[in-house]
């Protein structure tokens, strides 16, 4: 049994988590709801000892107290995590993962030379390794290295990870689903009612809501680090999404009519092929228009995302692409901002942004790099100063329109939350003022009332200035009521267009048909 | 091809020079025999750091000082022979096991910029040594031996007489091949440390080696207590470059007191990195065959730059420009491959 009461922990001023109470118990699945920056990851952190500095209140782990310092410690008490960010070692292999820091050794060479130095044992560690793999209904080779997994077999390898843990009493999930296809989620699911019939404890986060209604017995709602709502027996993800957003929240849609893929063209693809690391796109021939928003839907890995980075010349590409019908080299990126297209990175943390520098200067550098905008002009551009107080009125204008959640313009980017770094690298390329906008999952790992606010984002700037919008997303859903049209890619080509004005419903079994044609 | 290409080059040198330098291929042999005993434990003492994720320990001069220590105590108290030499481990081993434990504390502090660290430390360690052996010995430290001091009274002598310790192991098991004189019995001494160097690579420890390089947050949430995990890597570092350095110094036979261990960790390094090491991989066979390639290359480069260029004083310079050449060489062409390989791995 699990108890937490009046959890408090500080980051300066901010509680992330304010007086937050809750009780697991065994064999119960609890799932935890909540905006980002509700606290949800900071009391799984608590939990698990990942976090310093220590935190006010209660916990008690089966009726002794509980308040681990660092994840050794948690981990002795029978607590495993899972991570959001997976937390695999690419070097060592995938038996290697799962034993790690219970390695097989023998009892004599323990007893002789100590537990450190005591030979590995990779035939044990193997034997261990593949039977959690088959509890998983999994047949990867417990001998390859994690690097060359796919994201979906490394959660599972990290599942695995902890199944081979004897005395698990609590297990902590941090986004599992969040990587993972819908087969693969519901398979992550069952495996997650196993552990629960045998008596272990599950808390579980996730921003899929209905995930979570028809997985949990019971839910709690955090909201600024209090709780907001408990729900025991059923509940629907209506009920959940409401409780959230705390006020009701409306959900956006592209107003119809307004640019057609007719109207001059931005872009040109033709014969356009991209080589981007893990996704490839071949064959592209395709218009977009001005001021139309053309959607690219697809699995992971099937090439939605290459478009974006060959366009950029962020990868090798063939073929011909022109922007604004001016041809364009290839592989310079530099040359592609210059001429006002600009790309929205998925992976905000390693691409989008400076994690070390500060809000308004990931916001203002590149268009001051690229255009000149925010510069007092000096012989030489190089030798150019920053006009600081433009910059920073700049920045306190965005922060204000997209409810960026921060100290103020001067705080590192890296102290923000997911959602918000997310607006932070939107309101970079605004800063651009694009008139082509590449965006990549934009979307992704925020929550509800973000993403909302996120997908208006768009749709303002693409109405305001009539920039034209790429936006690649594994949502269908988002895709569907912002899209002008949107385009399938399975394994590598476009395999066919989906017309705005579905209903949610249509749209994806409209997917899925084109998804079944292209594959047969 | 690329993973050999750095041996591959120190190959040909050597190749090249054994030619230009005239010197007989037997000579050559027997002379790199000498070599691999004398610096093969030091180059091995490297290997751990860097499966560690800490890069080239370059502290670990401070290991050899501390193997110097226990060489003027045995000096100093005229323990001789075996028995000698086993003061000389009593007092250097527990040193370095203290030495290396603070040199992990601090390198805790300093994460990622390991190897800059571990230069400056080296530098310090060595001003707290000599001022010790000037300063101390003779006023805080009451020697009992004469010989080894200084005629005024305070402070060691510069050249140190090991006669006691001379090839004390050296000389057990020497077999005479086609002219080269082969100690057996040393030779397998440093397989045996190469040995359990690998050994350690290949435990629960060396697991988590491995795991602290790729990520110390990611191991830190497995589990694993990182800085205790690097703690470890320096103390054997700093132990096995101890023992190293006893081994150095009884097959030279004079301790240069001040400055025998200054050369200690660049020379390792660049024997290491020549045997094609990173400073993110390195293997025990990088160790073994680096010691073979670079001490090769050392031995004929003053007499091929002599031969070639007729000038003895150019022989000389060839030399330093042999060790520091290696390094950056072998620094560039290393990473340089590894960042190839990353690339296309796509990831």
């Amino acid at each position: 049994m699990l108890r937490i009461n009046d959890l408090v922990k500080r980051y300066g001023a901010h509680k992330a988590l304010a007086g937050a109470s809750l009780c697991v118990r065994p064999g119960e699945i609890h799932g935890l709801a909540g905006l980002n920056g509700s606290g949800k990851t900071t009391l799984l952190n608590i939990l698990f000892g990942a976090i310093k500095g220590g935190f006010e209140g209660e916990i008690t782990l089966d009726g002794r107290p509980y308040a681990p310092r660092s994840p050794k410690e948690a981990m002795a008490r029978g607590v495993g995590m899972i991570h959001q960010e997976l937390s695999l070692f690419n070097g060592l292999t995938v038996a290697e993962n799962i034993t790690l820091t219970r390695e097989s050794g023998h009892p004599l060479a323990k007893r002789l030379v100590g537990r450190d130095f005591c030979l590995e044992r990779p035939k044990d560690d193997r034997a261990r390794a593949r039977r959690a793999l088959t509890r998983l209904g999994l047949s990867i080779d417990p001998d390859v290295p994690a690097a060359g997994l796919s994201l979906g077999a490394r959660q599972f390898v990290e599942i695995a990870r902890e199944i081979d843990k004897t005395d698990l009493r609590l297990l902590l999930l941090d986004e599992p689903t969040a990587a993972l296809s819908e087969g693969d989620a519901r398979r992550l699911l069952e495996v997650l009612r196993e552990f629960a019939r045998a008596g272990v404890m599950v808390v579980y986060v996730s921003h899929r809501l209905d995930e979570m209604a028809a997985l949990c017995d019971a839910v709690t709602a955090l909201r600024d680090g209090e709780v907001a709502a408990r729900f025991s027996g059923g509940c629907s993800p209506e009920d959940l999404a409401g409780v959230m957003a705390g006020k009701g929240y409306s959900r956006i849609r592209r107003k119809t009519g307004f640019a057609s893929e007719n109207a001059e063209p931005a872009l040109e693809f033709a014969d356009f092929e991209a080589d981007a690391p893990g996704e490839r796109l071949t064959g592209v021939n395709l218009r977009v228009g001005r001021g139309e928003i053309v959607g690219l839907a697809g699995l992971s890995g099937h090439g939605k995302l290459a478009l974006a980075k060959g366009a950029m010349g962020l990868c090798p590409v063939r073929g011909e692409l022109r922007l604004f019908g001016e041809p364009v080299p290839a592989g310079r990126p530099h040359e592609m901002l210059r001429r006002g297209a600009c790309l929205l990175p998925e992976d905000r943390r390693t691409m989008g942004l400076l994690p070390g520098h500060s809000v308004v200067e990931n916001m203002v550098l590149p268009a001051a790099w690229n255009t000149g905008r925010f510069l007092r002009r000096f012989p030489g551009a190089g030798l150019s100063f920053l006009r600081r107080r433009e910059c920073e009125a700049f920045a306190e204008g965005l922060i204000e329109r997209l409810g960026i959640k921060c100290a103020g313009p001067r705080q590192r980017v890296d102290q923000l939350s997911g959602g918000n770094q997310q607006k932070v690298a939107i309101a970079r390329a605004m800063a651009l003022s694009p008139r082509v906008l590449f965006a990549c999952e934009p979307t992704r790992g925020v929550d509800i009332a973000a993403k909302e606010r996120i997908l208006a984002l768009l749709l303002s700037i693409n109405e305001e200035r009539g920039t034209s919008v790429v936006m690649a997303s594994s949502e269908l859903e988002e895709l569907s009521r912002v899209c002008d049209r949107t385009l399938a890619a399975h394994q590598g080509r476009l395999a066919g267009t989906l017309q705005s004005g579905l209903s949610e419903r249509d749209f994806a079994l409209g997917f899925a048909r084109i998804i079944e044609k292209a594959a047969a | 091809m690329r993973r050999n290409l750095v041996p591959a080059v120190f190959l040909v040198l050597c190749l090249l020079g054994t030619y230009y330098s005239r010197m007989g291929a037997s000579f050559v042999a027997g002379e790199i025999v000498t070599r691999f005993i004398r610096d093969g434990v030091l180059t091995l003492s490297l290997v751990i750091p860097v499966a560690a994720g800490m890069g080239l320990n370059f502290a670990m001069v401070v290991g050899s000082m501390c193997a110097q220590c226990g060489l003027v105590m045995a000096v100093d108290y005229q323990v001789s022979g075996p028995a000698g030499l086993a003061l000389i481990l009593a007092v250097g081993l527990p040193l370095s096991i203290l030495t290396g434990w603070l040199i992990g504390l601090c390198m805790n502090r300093v994460k990622g910029k390991e190897m800059i660290a571990s230069i400056i430390i080296g530098f310090v360690a060595t001003s707290v040594y000599q001022l010790v052996f000037m300063t101390g010995y003779g006023t805080v430290i009451t020697p009992h031996n004469r010989d080894m001091m200084l005629s005024r009274g305070v402070g060691v002598r510069n050249m140190i007489d090991l006669a006691p310790f001379r090839n004390i192991v050296d000389r057990l098991w020497v077999v005479d091949i086609c002219g080269v004189e082969l100690p057996v019995f040393m030779i397998l001494a440093v397989l045996a440390v190469a040995c359990a160097v690998w050994l350690v690579l290949h435990s629960r420890l060396g697991r988590h080696f491995r795991a602290v390089a790729e990520s110390g947050r990611k191991a830190r949430l497995s589990g694993i207590d990182v800085d205790a995990v690097r703690i470890k890597a320096m103390i054997l570092s700093t132990m096995l470059a101890c023992l190293g350095q006893v081994i150095y110094a009884q097959n030279i036979g004079m301790l240069n007191v001040y400055t025998a261990h200054l050369n200690s960790d660049v020379f390792a390094c660049a024997s290491l990195l020549a045997g094609g090491a990173t400073i993110y991989t390195a293997k025990v066979r990088h160790a073994l065959l680096g010691v073979l390639l670079f001490h090769g290359l050392f031995i004929v480069s003053p007499q091929a730059g002599q031969n070639l260029f007729s000038n003895a004083a150019l022989g000389e310079y060839f030399r330093s420009f042999v060790a520091y050449g290696a390094i950056a060489f072998a620094l560039i062409m290393n990473i340089r491959r590894e960042n190839l390989e990353s690339a296309g791995r796509g990831r």
